[in-house]
């Protein structure tokens, strides 16, 4: 029931979007964002509402929280911090220096 | 030429879902941290989760297959069709006999009674019995119908605090037409949890809802963090956002600390989205409210405010909430929806569960949603568990 979808906004008029979810799927949904879309905006998408807009800058923010435990760990076991850092990246197969920018 | 945008949904597929390896190394670090905490004596860490969407992705990818014997997962009150109750659903089916049309959201259309109202036990059967039932994507699907329609409908308004923007930006901005009756079933997440976390005892972490707190921000989980001393790391959706919000708790537990910390940075902030917030605390207030199988829990519910009423199907129809004193147990006989919801007992412990309770031909209302907790381990087991669901079912028979 809590499920959402992440869906492109493809036009914007007043509180309705258009959003395209892929395959083929346009619909209208209710835009309940606290910032203003525009058209190209990842909205996540519930019970044909946009809840929140989808931040492209902290799309990988999740490794990062990861990174910063794992590498505490390895301190924590003794591990000189520059080697830590270098073999938890190792261990993200360098996911976060090959983010894309937007 | 204007730089070419990402597309944030392939993203997802391609970070969060195709690395096996990164998923393995993550699983490989808590399982580290695990074997560190039960050197020091913790046999059993319990995880619990809130969100029905959670314990689809824990049991559908096998997460507890990749977690230390230590480190149990336990899925709490997460489905608000499960805890919809029985009430709401004998009044809709009551209505749609009598010829009011009643809108549904697919989860909620097969949702069982307890005893049958005119031969129908569900929505889906007064429809079949000649009710108007529609199911509708949207509020705004059933606001668009309901002014084509002209008729008194009724919108069956369940949902946590994910869905209630679909309900109270419309009704704030006076959307709805004269005809369009809300029902309010909403419930709210953070009193249930707590409920939950202090029935249940002795729970070392929380994974918070992703959804929930795009909405309510993730301070909304700072009190019960405070009150039971629990870690909490607000996670998202994906394999991996689990297990990295795993590896989260984990780590405070071992340092001994209970912070609420996000995960979900791509969706979920602090404070939430303050906008919708507004336009719910606008229309709705707090109210004590029934949860199906549990029982009135304080301030755990929302009602339409007295300035709504010209839309409220409460006092429309003359629908009556239970109070704590006339609540009366609302479940199928034999079924025990209650204690799965609140992470008392397991499915494979309710002797209905895949016997005389399908999702096929659900009995209880956790084995309807996609999202109920009975429905989700039938349809794809879990790890171990698994073959423990599979054992229990042909000694049954």
């Amino acid at each position: 029931m809590c499920w959402a979808v992440p869906a492109r906004v493809v036009a914007i008029d007043d509180m309705i979007a258009k959003v395209d979810f892929g395959g083929g799927t346009v619909r209208e949904v209710l835009a309940a964002t606290p910032e203003e879309l525009s058209v190209g905006d990842y909205v996540l998408v519930h019970a044909g509402t946009a809840i929140t807009k989808l931040s492209e800058k902290e799309f990988l923010e999740s490794f990062t929280y990861y990174r910063d435990i794992a590498i505490q760990l390895e301190v924590d076991a003794g591990v000189p911090k520059v080697r830590a850092e270098r073999e938890v990246d190792r261990s993200l197969k360098g996911l976060l220096g090959r983010t894309p920018k937007g | 030429m204007p730089k070419a945008r990402r597309d944030l949904s392939v993203d997802v597929e391609r970070y969060f879902r195709a690395d096996a390896e990164v998923a393995g190394n993550i699983a490989k670090t808590i399982g580290a941290m695990a074997a560190e905490l039960k050197a020091k004596g913790r046999d059993r860490i319990r995880i619990m989760n809130f969100c029905g969407t959670h314990e689809w992705t824990t049991t559908h990818y096998g997460i507890r297959s990749l977690l230390p014997a230590n480190v149990e997962m336990i899925s709490g009150p997460g489905c608000p069709v499960c805890v919809t109750p029985a009430n709401y659903v004998d009044t809709c089916i009551r209505l749609a006999l009598e010829g009011v049309r009643i809108y549904s959201y697919g989860d909620a259309f097969r949702l069982p009674n307890t005893k049958a109202v005119s031969n129908a036990r569900s929505l889906e059967e007064a429809k079949a019995l000649g009710g108007d039932v529609k199911v509708v994507y949207s509020f705004l699907d059933a606001m668009k119908d309901a002014r084509e329609y002209g008729r008194d409908c009724v919108f069956l308004g369940i949902g946590f605090e994910t869905t209630m923007p679909s309900y109270s930006e419309p009704l704030a901005h006076g959307m709805l037409p004269g005809n369009l009756y809300f029902l309010s079933a909403l419930r709210l997440t953070p009193p249930a949890a707590a409920f939950a976390l202090d029935k249940v005892g002795g729970v070392d972490g929380i994974i918070a809802p992703g959804h929930v707190s795009v909405i309510t921000g993730a301070s909304a989980w700072s009190p019960i963090a405070e009150r039971f001393n629990t870690p909490a790391v607000v996670s998202g959706f994906e394999p991996l956002d689990l297990l990295i919000s795993i590896a989260g708790l984990l780590n405070q537990i071992s340092r001994g600390e209970h912070k609420v910390e996000i995960e979900y940075r791509r969706a979920v902030a602090w404070d939430g989205n303050e906008k919708v917030m507004a336009s719910i605390s606008k229309v709705f207030k707090e109210a004590d409210a029934a949860w199906r199988g549990i029982g009135v829990i304080p301030a755990s519910g929302l009602e339409l405010r007295e300035e709504y009423s010209k839309n409220d199907a409460k006092s429309r129809f003359g629908i009556e909430d239970p109070t704590k004193k006339t609540w009366t147990e609302d479940l199928p006989e034999g079924c025990r929806c209650g204690e799965v919801t609140l992470g008392l007992i397991k499915p494979t412990d309710c002797p209905l569960f895949l016997v005389a309770c399908t999702p096929e031909k659900p009995y209880g209302p956790c084995m309807v949603s996609s999202e109920g907790t009975c429905a989700v381990w039938a349809r794809y087991g879990g790890g171990g568990l698994a073959d423990q669901v599979a054992a229990e079912t042909e000694a049954k028979g």
